[in-house]
Formats: C-alpha cells, sequence, structure tokens
C-alpha cells in the first residue's frame, strides 16, 4: 500500500471513525486524536494490511480499542453530555426542550444512556450503515447477539421517547 | 410509513428502508402519530454529519511521512542487536572449545580404606555418633526452656 493507495481507499473512512470514537471519549479533538493513532498503526503495519479481509472492520476495532484506552488512562467519566452542550436545565424547563435541537440532544442523551454493545451496535448501524455482517466484524461479536443487541438499544431508545412524549418535553 | 416505523423497532428494516425513514422525518410533512419519532431519526441524520476538523489530513500526512524514519531506526539497532547476539555466541563457544576437556566419570570412591576394623575404635565412634546425636536434641530441649522462661517473665505483667 503506498500513501496514494493509502489516500484513497482509507482515508474516506475517517469521519465514520471520527463519530465512532466520539461517542466514546465524548471529546472531538481526542476522537481525532484516536483516529489518526489507528491510520499511524494501519500504515505502519501495511505489509500485513493484504492478509486482513476487511481493512475498516480492522479500523473500526482499532479506534474502539485505542478508544477506550484513551478514557482510561486520562481517567475520564464517560459523561454523556458532550461538552459544549449543556442539558442540565432540560427538565426544569420544558419549554425550552421544546426548540428543535434540544429535542435532537435529549435522544443522543437516550443513546448514550444504553448499555457500551447496544450503544456500538445502534451507532454502528443507524449513524454508519453498517450492514449486520460489518458490525460482527467490527465488534467480534456473533451475528445473532448483533441483532438481539440493536432490538434491545431501540426498544430502550423507543420507551425514552414514549417517556419523553408523556413529559411533554417533546 | 407507520409499518416502516414498527418494522425499524423490530430490527428487521433493511439499510434502504432505515435510509427511507430518515429522509422522511427530515422534512416537514409529517403524519402527527408519527411525530414522537422525529427527534430519533433526526438526530442520527445529525450526527451522520459530523466530521473531522479541516486540518486532520495535514495532520495525518505530516506524521505518516515522518513514521518511516522511525521504522528504519528502530530496524538498524534490531540489525546490531542481532550482531551483538552473534558475536556473543562466537565467544562463548571459542572460550569453551578453549577449556581442557576434562574426564567424563571421576574415579570411583575406594571406601574400603575407610572401614573400621578395629572393635575399640568402632565402639568410640559409636559412642561419638550418639553424644552428638544427644547434644543436638538437647539443644532443642533447652531452648523451650529459654522460652518457656521468657514467656513466664511476661506472663508476670498478666496476672
Amino acid at each position: 500500500m503506498n500513501l496514494e493507495q493509502f489516500t484513497s481507499d482509507i482515508l474516506p473512512i475517517k469521519n465514520k471513525l471520527f463519530r465512532f470514537a466520539m461517542r466514546i471519549v465524548n471529546h472531538a479533538a481526542e476522537a481525532e486524536d484516536v483516529v489518526q493513532e489507528v491510520f499511524i498503526k494501519l500504515w505502519n503495519n501495511r505489509q500485513q494490511m493484504d492478509a486482513i479481509q476487511n481493512v475498516e472492520a480492522w479500523c473500526i476495532t482499532a479506534t474502539k480499542n485505542l478508544s477506550i484506552d484513551k478514557l482510561r488512562s486520562k481517567h475520564q467519566r464517560l459523561a454523556p453530555i458532550k461538552a459544549g452542550f449543556d442539558l442540565h436545565d432540560h427538565s426544569a424547563n420544558p419549554y425550552q426542550a421544546a426548540a428543535g435541537k434540544n429535542m435532537v440532544d435529549l435522544v443522543k442523551k437516550l443513546m448514550d444512556n444504553l448499555p457500551e454493545k447496544q450503544r456500538d451496535i445502534m451507532h454502528l448501524r443507524d449513524i454508519e450503515g453498517l450492514t449486520y455482517q460489518e458490525i460482527a466484524d467490527s465488534l467480534e461479536l456473533p451475528l445473532d447477539q448483533v441483532k438481539v443487541y440493536l432490538f434491545r438499544a431501540r426498544k430502550t431508545v423507543r420507551e425514552g421517547l414514549t417517556r419523553l412524549k408523556k413529559q411533554e418535553l417533546i | 410509513m407507520k409499518n416502516l416505523i414498527e418494522k425499524y423497532f423490530e430490527g428487521e428494516t433493511t439499510l434502504q428502508e432505515e435510509a427511507e425513514l430518515r429522509s422522511y422525518f427530515s422534512s416537514d410533512d409529517i403524519d402527527p402519530a408519527l411525530l414522537p419519532y422525529q427527534p430519533l431519526f433526526r438526530h442520527l441524520q445529525h450526527e451522520r454529519e459530523q466530521t473531522v476538523s479541516p486540518q486532520f489530513d495535514q495532520k495525518l500526512n505530516a506524521r505518516l511521512t515522518a513514521s518511516p524514519k522511525i521504522v528504519r531506526i528502530q530496524n538498524q539497532r534490531r540489525n546490531l542487536l542481532r550482531i551483538a547476539a552473534v558475536g556473543a555466541v562466537l565467544l562463548g563457544a571459542f572460550f569453551f572449545l578453549q577449556r581442557p576437556i576434562e574426564p567424563a566419570s571421576p574415579q570411583a570412591i575406594n571406601w574400603e580404606k575407610y572401614e573400621i576394623t578395629d572393635e575399640r575404635a568402632a565402639y568410640e565412634e559409636t559412642v561419638k555418633a550418639l553424644k552428638l546425636l544427644s547434644s543436638k536434641l538437647n539443644k532443642g530441649t533447652n531452648k523451650t526452656v529459654q522460652e518457656v522462661e521468657k514467656i513466664e517473665k511476661v506472663g508476670k505483667y498478666f496476672n
């Protein structure tokens, strides 16, 4: 693999990896660092890369592992609140919640609060548009489990939406 | 669309159908009954549009083009280590071959030389051995007596 191939074949998945890292580290600059590290790791091992069938899945796995390492090394709490958005006064102020942006933030919060596997799977499916097989390869899980976790994740989010609706927040 | 929503929550939609859902909810013309689901699909659409910062490629490129140097230095260091290891093995082999080769098996000891034949001498040897044994046994007893005395001394303060 030369730099040209790398730029044309691998680089385009940068945003996908960035969003996935963001979901774990919750910090834009750190998520970018993670993606940089993944690409450098890939580049340094490019001789062995031909043996890997699905480079994208490899990258997603590496992104997940490095993100978790980053989180651990920083002793950061997995805060569901994205830096730059203040979500604290939502429940205090339903009127404000009625504004479009905040409704979306409430949903983000619902997704962020899912158990780790469900969150990762729902992210890869509903945001990145991966097939079940691709998700299974990336997260090293059996195909059936991917489907079960996705079903549970969506169910939990739906229940959350119904609850918000009852509270008239959306 | 309602059926599609149900299918989505059952986990049975295709990627194509999921795209249809997102595009439906990004419009403003939505069935009021489906309105509670709008924030979800808008969020999903919004997240899809998040990208890395514009400096990302430049930063990466700088690091990628810099990295081969590091790899080469590491390789050189590894080669040096290899040469040093081969040298050490050769040196070891040289000294090993220099050493005179000792007889493979030392001669068996002739115990007969030390055998006691005189009756008196045998008796004395036995007494010596028993004395040694008894002194070792007494050592243990004495030690116990000493320790018990110590405990008695301390015990006084407890009574």
